[in-house]
Formats: C-alpha cells, structure tokens, sequence
C-alpha cells in the first residue's frame, strides 16, 4: 500500500485516538486496588464513624461543626446542633474544606527560594526554622505580621509575636469591613458588632449585606430567617442592594438604590416615619440627638430622585417597618463600600433608634464582651489607607521581613497599589499555606500550614449570639498519611504553633496549651454551659460540645452620634477608558468561593450560583433591557475595563440587576491556587481602583466605574438554568415563566389560562365566552 | 454477440478462488461477530466469558488462601510438617470487622494479620514473609500497606451498603442461598448469599453476576425497597 504524507499523518492520529479512547474505557488502577493499611485506625477498633466537634475558623465566621471521621480520614462537616451560632445548620462552604485537607495539590514540605529570582526548592523544617529565625533576627523591628482578621487565641498569638519582635500586625480582608465597625461604634457605641434578633422581629429592612448568602454569619442568618417565616404574621423583609443577591430574592420588598445612595434611602425612610407620626416623641427626640445635620434635604421627591427608586416603594417600605414593630434595620457590604460608606452605614443603624429597636427583643443585640482576658473578639481588615502607607514601606525597602497568612494579598488587592513591587523589595517573604498561591511567587520561605481541622485554637463568633460564646478548634485528624502510605500528604504546622516556637516562651509554647489555659480560666469563672469537678473535665466537656457559653451574659448599647460628615458618593473616573459603555462595577462574594479563599476545592467550584446558576467561571450580571439595548447576548466575552486595568467576564444578562450596574463575583482569577482554580475566570478586585471612605479610610470596594466593551466573542456560561426544561416540582403547580417585558403578575395570569388548558381540557376565559 | 452488446462493459466471471475467499471471510466475520456478540450479551446478563483478562479472579500480592483461615472441613493443603490440615472455622467478622456495621466490609489492616501470623506459619513460608515484611517484622525496609485486587466491585452510581443486608439475612435465615461448607446457617453462611462458598475458595472469586436484575429480584423477593433512589444515590 502506497501512504502519502497526509494519509499517513491521518493514519497515525487516528490510531492515537483509538487508543486514547479504549484506554479511556478501562478502569483506573487505583479504581480496582482496595489496601490494607499497616495499622489498624484508631477509630475502626469498633467500626464506628466517630464525630469530633470543632471550629471553622477562617471559613465562616465562628460557625460549630461537628466532622465526621472513620479510619482517621475526614469524611463529611456538619453543623453542630449544640452551638448556638449555627444550631446545627451548615453552608456550601463547610464541605470544601475536606478538599482542602486532602488537596493532591497541597504544599507537601517547605520550600525556599536562595534568591529573589531564584527557584523554589523544597527543604527541611530545619533549614526552614534557620531561614525564618535569621529572618526575624536581621528584621531588628522592621517586621509585618500580615493574616486574615482572625480572633481567639490565633489572634492573640499573632499580636504578641509582632510586639516581640517590635514588629507590626496588620490583617487583610480584601472587601474590608473596617467602616461596618466604624458605624456600629459610633451609633451604638459597641466595639464588636451586634447580632440581630431576626427571629423576633416581625420587619427587617437591610442594606448592601447578602445576610442570608455571603454577609456575616449565614447559617446563624439562616436559622433566624426561619424563625422569622414561622412566625404567625411571617414577617416582612425590606432588601435594599442594586443587585438581586440571595437575600434580595428572597425579600418581599426589593429596593434597587443607586450604589452609594443607601444612606439617603434610610434618611428618606426615617423623614418619611417622622412626618407621618409613626415613631414615638422619644425615639424621634434620641434620633435627632444622633442625627447632627437634621434630615433637610431628605423629602420623600429629593431622595426618590438621588436613589432611583419610586416614592411610593419608599414610602411602603418606611410605612411597613414603622408600623409593623419589633423592627430591625441592619446594613453592610456593597453599601458601606464607597466613598460615603460610613454615612451610609451610621444612617442605616440609625434607624433602630426610631423604632427603638436597640438593645430589645426583635432588633439590635449587643454583644457582651470577651469571657477570656485579653482574647481579641472583634476583627476586621486594616484600612485600606494603612495598607498604602505599608505598602510604601515595604516599596522603598524599610522592612526586613513580612510574614503572611491566610490571605493571598497579591490576589485581593487591586493593581492600583503595586503590591508585586512591593513584595520584591521585601528580603524575606515568609509565607504560611496550604496549597501554592499567587502570594507564594513573590516568597522567599513557603511553610506549610495545617489546616483548620488538623489545629488547635478558639473561634469567638462575630457577631456572637448575644452572650459569651468561645468556640473550640482541636484536630480531628492526626496527620494524614499518603495513600501508598510513603510518606504524609503534608509535614505541615499550625501557624500558631510555628509561631510560638519562634517566641520567647512568656506567652504560651503551643496552641494546645493555650487553648487548655483558656479553658481552665472559663472554669475557674464557675458559669455557663459545662459543670464540671475539675478543668480537665471541663476543657474535655467544652471540646465535646464544640466550646462553652453563658447565656446569662449581656451586652448594652451606648447611643453616640453619627460622626460621618462625606453624605455623597464619589466615583472613579471613566473618561479615559476608550470606547464602551459606563457601568457601576458592583463586585460580590462567591456563594462558594466567598473571596477565593476556597477556589482551589472542585466542591466549591462547582457548587451554582443561588441566582444565576452559573459556576466554575466569571459572569457578569447586567440587566436584560438594557443588555437588548446594546447588543449584548448571553455568553458574550465583555471587557470590563477601569483606571486600574481589564478583566474579562461572561455576559449574563438577567432582570434582577439595576439598569447601569453590572454585577461581577470576586474568587476566580488566580494565576495560582491549585489544578482547578488556576487560571480560571477573573479576578474583579484587580480593577478596583483606590476610592477610600472618607471617614475610616477603607477601600471602596464598590465604587469603581468601568467601561464594558464586547470583546466579539462568545461562549456558552456554564450554569444549571435553562439546560433542562423547567417541570412542576409538584403535579398541578405550574412554572411561572416571566419574559423580560412581563411582570410576575401577568406571568402568573399567563400561567394560570395554560394551566386550565392543559389539566381542565378548557380555558375560563373559553368558558365565559360560551 | 449482439450488435447492442459493448465488448468493452462485458463483465468476466469472478475466479472460483476469489468466490471462496469472499465466502469464508464473510463467514469469518459472521463468526467473529458472532462471538463478539456472545461475549457482550453474557457480560450484560451475567458475567463474561473470562478471556482477554476478563477472568474473575487474579493472582494478589500474597496467595492468600481463605480455604485455610475459613473452611469448616479437611483441607487438601498440607503442612510443612507433612500433616493434613484442616481449616480453622473462622467467621469473616473476624477479619471484615465492619461488615454488620458498615457500608464497607473492611479489609483487615496489616498488623491485624500480623498479630497471628509473627509467630504462626513456618518462617520458611514465603507467602506469609510478603506479610512478615510489610509489618515489619522482617525485612529493613519498613513498614508498608498490601495493596490487594479488588475482586468484587459495584458500579459508582451505586451505593451498596453492606450492613442492612447481612442484618436482614441474619434476622430470616430461610433467605440466606447460599452455604459455607454445607453450613447453612450463620455470620458467614448470610455472606455466601452473594459471594458464594468462599470458604471453599483458595483463590476468591466471583460468581454471582451482581447486576443490577439480581438486586431487583433479591429485594422483590424479599419486600425490600425497588425504587431507583434505594441503591442509586
């Protein structure tokens, strides 16, 4: 037979193919190997799965869980039914962290760097503890400790190692919440945040925060939510956000304000409660007392006009939350994100006062304060004022060493600061993690880092319950042996614990003995949820539950004054962006992913979006209208541009948006963070540009304005919706289908006449005419 | 010939050989189907012929015989010493400890076999050295897991736990099928139920099909649960 080149070329990638494909077919090795480990796991003695209560730690914020574990390996997280935070209810993000434990990509041993441009190669513990002891030694003061916003005994440990080493510790949280607390200290006076007694309250009235997705503490959210459904009225839920979050959709009356004109909509809605009557002479008198600036300019006209939204909606919304008492009104991230954040969030919390609300059942709760001395039960991000004024530092070569943790800074901040210059100009990066991150580029000492179910630690919740809560954190899995049983998956140390062995000893030599300190102290108290004879009793007890509480506890309020003097939004500039059309980029936390400190886990990943069912990728929420208006079609490939730099998005048009805003998830676009989370999607903080609050100096997370412009391609978004046709959970319950023109209204008379069609035989409307 | 006749279409008669050959390949290729398709439905409805690696059995790291550790009767087995032996009788909870508890049955960790086998078995017995070695008590080279074939293996879309139905079986002996040396009665007589007489077994094999029919026969039989969601979920 006589092959040409083209033939044989075919030939040979044909039979390539075939091969693939009947190899594709077999079962995998591993699938067909079942092993018999060298020694029996500790918990199979009586084949048994055991449960082992613990903390969340970084993920959530205090949630308890109780881990499921059989043969040494933990199998599922759930949430423990004894703690009063969550009360046994648990999010999409309690499972991820499995992944994470047993990541294949997980940071095996450490790994150093002998010069800036240099390599990364694994070493020993050991030589990573000379590295990391010359570099707090060279350091002489100038020294960055750098977490995540942590508190309990992690926290503690991190401030007294910096003070040690006359260093500086400085937390990052890349949508910061540093103007959340600014506003509950001055309205309320409370140095952590409140809870809010949803489950009582028969009106709540949100601002900016997805309470029930992504804000604060969802499951602890969750449980009151329904609470406040089962009440016997059902209660009435207020959202005001520009775009349709989780929360949003499940409100009864959904406000679309302008981004950064929230404050406005709570001062109209309190005119409004004035001027009708519906408030008490007392609260109106210790309203005014707060509010300064008295509320001329606030008339129901001037503020539908400057927020966007009809009178009448703002009118039903303040008529409904002043008559309909126990009331709360709470607020937070979108809304507090600009550059009149803290004049958004005081006017917000304000409103409690009105309808006297503070410190009463079915409004705000104040949180009492730390049950162990010392302990840290409140945190938020360092401003982002402060981070620019280190960020100078670090750039012109004044500090020796940074030591980072739990946050991927080069990942959350925007490009406007430079912080990869920075970072160079550090001599030693140290960096704790457990899977390889955009941060560790730029490390000079990768150390890996157990992860929160391999620790010691405590978790106080913020917001707590409303009484002293201490959360404990114990490992719940010895260290985790490969599967051929070579070696460990990760020779891995607590950040705690690797701390302390740096210290000086005077306080505390492991996190174990911290935590079994801090217990002892609660006992010597004589109160709240353990009895027992003696401490080890106690701290055994406490760790079965999942911590300790005395719910005999109380915090109070302290009514201030609104300090904020900024009331209008400012925004970044446009102008220069070439073509496109202006947009205000409001970005917001993955469901799953939350700020991509769990896109490395496939579970996360995969896990859709509540609203628009999309997943593993970028989207960008822009509504329907306006998209038909210019063009743009689903799947669309935008290019959403700002001062700061370019990202690209899938166009997801969709009715829950407000006209001129596009909507787009933070967590995805690391260069990176693992096998599935690299190079995948969009990281929307990097176009950030630098807009402060005025007040606190807080980065303004949602008040960049950027230009979208079709890139001219076009790909499917990977989601649930619409890939299989909607069918009736329920026989005789129809789908309601509403068509961008429609409202939910007609959808349902539409609805109700191909209902009667197809399961009567006849239309009404038929029948009448007959 | 014809005025109409072309001679240049006239076609010549095929060569006889050539007749034959296409006879015998079309006949050749009937058979090969043939066979394939034999091969695919036995798989479908049972096991398939075992060909092409496709035996139910497999040579493990250590020639493990279940004849000796499970077998009620005289065995063919000789000891080094030249006596006959017989089998010692014990209950596969004995070694799969989880499987009245448990979704798996649980396959023994290597110090469990080590407890006996340190100082049972001759020290000349190479098959039992692979396990001295992997617990260490011989050998340098450390400790080290037994990575066996898995012989028995359900599809991922379903979920077999083990625990209710040696519960069931062990609650109503009467539907126990199969027997464990003649007995048919007992812990390991419910196991023979799907895995046959392994006690009788040097090499374990399978021999029920266990597809899916064979599940949904079993739970008709038996009043247990046919919805999908029973097993795929």
């Amino acid at each position: 037979m006589k092959l040409n080149r083209r033939e044989f070329l075919a030939l040979t990638g044909k039979t390539a193919a075939g091969a693939v494909i009947f190899a594709a077919c077999g079962l995998p090795e591993r699938e067909l190997i079942v092993q018999s480990p060298v020694e029996m796991p500790e918990d199979l003695v009586r084949g048994e799965d055991a449960w082992y209560a613990t903390s969340m730690g970084d993920f959530t914020n205090g949630d308890g869980v109780l881990i499921r574990v059989m043969e040494g390996r933990a199998k599922k997280i759930e949430g423990n039914p004894d703690h009063p935070v969550n009360r046994g209810k648990s999010t999409a993000r309690y499972d991820p962290v499995l992944q994470l434990l047993y990541h294949p990509d997980r940071l095996q041993e450490p790994m150093l760097r002998y010069s800036k441009n240099g390599n990364l190669v694994n070493t020993t513990w050991d030589e990573a503890d000379n590295r990391f002891r010359n570099a707090l030694t060279n350091a002489d003061g100038a020294m960055t400790i750098v977490t995540n916003p942590i508190r309990g005994h992690l926290g503690s440990v991190a401030e007294k190692f910096a003070a040690q080493y006359n260093g500086k510790y400085m937390t990052f949280d890349p949508t910061e919440q540093g103007v959340l607390h600014g506003a509950v200290k001055s309205v309320l006076g409370q140095d952590q945040l409140p809870t809010f007694d949803i489950s009582h309250a028969h009106t709540v009235l949100s601002f900016g925060a997805d309470w029930l997705g992504t804000w604060g503490s969802p499951a602890q959210f969750g449980v009151k939510y329904g609470e406040f459904r089962s009440q016997s009225d059902r209660g009435y839920l207020i959202h005001a956000e520009p775009r349709m979050s989780l929360t949003a959709a499940a409100a009864d009356l959904w406000l679309a304000p302008k981004p950064g004109t929230e404050g406005d909509l709570a001062l109209g809605i309190a005119s409004i409660i004035i001027n009708e009557g519906l408030a008490t002479q007392e609260s109106i008198s210790n309203f005014n007392t707060i509010l300064p600036d008295g509320l001329d300019g606030y008339s129901v006209a001037q503020v539908s006009n400057r927020t966007g939204i009809s009178g009448d909606r703002i009118e039903k919304a303040a008529r409904h939350f002043a008559n309909h008492t126990p009331a709360v009104a709470f607020g937070g991230g979108s809304a507090g994100a600009h550059t009149n954040g803290s004049f958004n969030l005081e006017a917000i919390y304000a409103l409690n006062i009105l309808v006297d609300a503070v410190d009463a059942s079915g409004g705000i709760t104040p949180n009492p304060k730390s049950a162990i001395d010392g302990l840290p039960i409140s945190s938020a991000g360092a401003p982002f004022q402060s981070w620019e004024a280190e960020l100078a530092q670090w750039r012109a070569g004044n500090v020796e060493t940074v030591i980072i943790r739990g946050v991927d800074i080069v990942h959350g901040m925007p490009n406007s600061v430079g912080i990869r210059e920075a970072l160079q100009n550090v001599p030693n990066v140290i960096v704790f993690g457990t899977v390889h991150d955009d941060t560790m580029d730029f490390a000079d000492l990768i150390l890996p880092e157990k992860t929160v179910l391999e620790s010691w630690g405590t978790e106080i919740p913020e917001p707590g319950p409303g009484y002293q809560v201490v959360g404990t954190q114990q490992p719940v899995v010895g260290p985790t042996v490969s599967r051929d049983e070579s070696g460990l998956t990760s020779n891995a140390r607590g950040f705690g614990d690797s701390l302390l062995q740096m210290s000086d000893g005077s306080y505390g030599s492991s996190m174990e003995q911290l935590v079994k300190n801090g217990l002892a102290d609660l006992h010597a108290t004589g109160r709240g949820s353990i009895s027992a004879s003696s401490s080890s009793l106690f701290a055994n007890g406490a760790l079965q539950r999942g911590g300790w509480w005395d719910t005999g506890t109380r915090g109070s309020a302290n009514l201030g004054k609104m300090n904020s003097t900024e009331k209008n939004a400012y925004y970044s500039d446009t102008e220069v962006l070439g073509t496109g059309n202006d947009f205000h980029l409001v970005p917001f936390h993955s469901n799953s992913l939350l700020d991509g400190r769990l896109a490395a886990a496939p579970w996360a990943q995969s896990t859709p979006d509540p609203i628009s069912s999309a997943s593993w990728s970028t989207w960008a929420e822009i509504n329907s209208k306006e998209a038909q208006s210019l063009g743009i079609r689903e799947g669309d490939v935008l290019l959403i541009r700002s001062t700061s730099g370019e990202i690209e998005a899938l166009a997801y048009p969709h009715p829950g948006v407000r006209p001129g805003v596009i909507g787009v998830p933070i967590g995805q676009g690391h260069h990176r963070s693992g096998r599935w989370a690299e190079d995948r999607g969009s990281n929307v903080l990097s176009i950030l540009t630098g807009e402060k609050d005025s007040q606190t100096g807080a980065l303004a997370w949602a008040a960049t304005q950027v230009r979208v412009q079709r890139a001219g391609r076009r790909t499917k978004v990977p989601k649930f919706e619409g890939n299989v046709e909607a069918r009736p959970i329920e026989p005789g319950v129809p789908v309601l289908v509403v068509g961008i023109d429609e409202t939910a209204e007609h959808a349902q008379e539409t609805n109700h006449h191909i209902y009667q069609k197809q399961f009567i035989g006849k239309d009404e409307q038929d029948k009448d005419h007959e | 010939m014809s005025e109409n006749e072309n001679p240049k279409t006239k076609s010549a008669p095929l060569p006889k050989l050539l007749i034959f050959i296409l006879t015998m390949g079309a006949l050749g290729m009937m058979a090969v189907a043939g066979a394939v398709g034999a091969f695919v439905i036995t798989g479908w409805l049972g096991q398939p012929v075992p060909v092409l690696g496709f035996q139910q059995t497999f040579d493990q790291p250590i020639d493990f015989p279940h004849t000796i550790h499970a077998s009620m009767k005289q065995l063919e087995h000789v000891a080094a010493d030249g006596q006959t032996m017989e089998g010692l009788g014990l209950d596969c909870t004995f070694c799969h400890r989880t499987v009245t508890t448990q979704a798996n049955a649980g396959i023994p960790p290597v110090s469990f076999c080590a407890t006996c086998h340190e100082v049972i078995g001759s020290a000349d017995n190479s098959e039992i050295n692979i396990l001295r070695d992997a617990a260490g008590i011989i050998g340098d080279d450390g400790k080290e897991p037994i990575n066996w074939r898995r012989v028995h293996r359900l599809p991922d879309h379903v979920r077999f736990v083990h625990e209710p139905h040696i519960r069931y079986l062990t609650q109503n002996p009467s539907e126990v099928k199969g027997d464990t040396d003649g007995v048919s009665q007992g812990p390991s007589a419910v196991c023979s139920t799907c895995h046959g007489n392994v006690a009788a077994m040097e090499q374990v094999e399978q021999v029920e099909a266990l597809k899916m029919g064979q599940c949904v026969d079993c739970h008709r039989d038996n009043g247990a649960p046919t919805d999908c969601a029973a097993c795929h979920h």
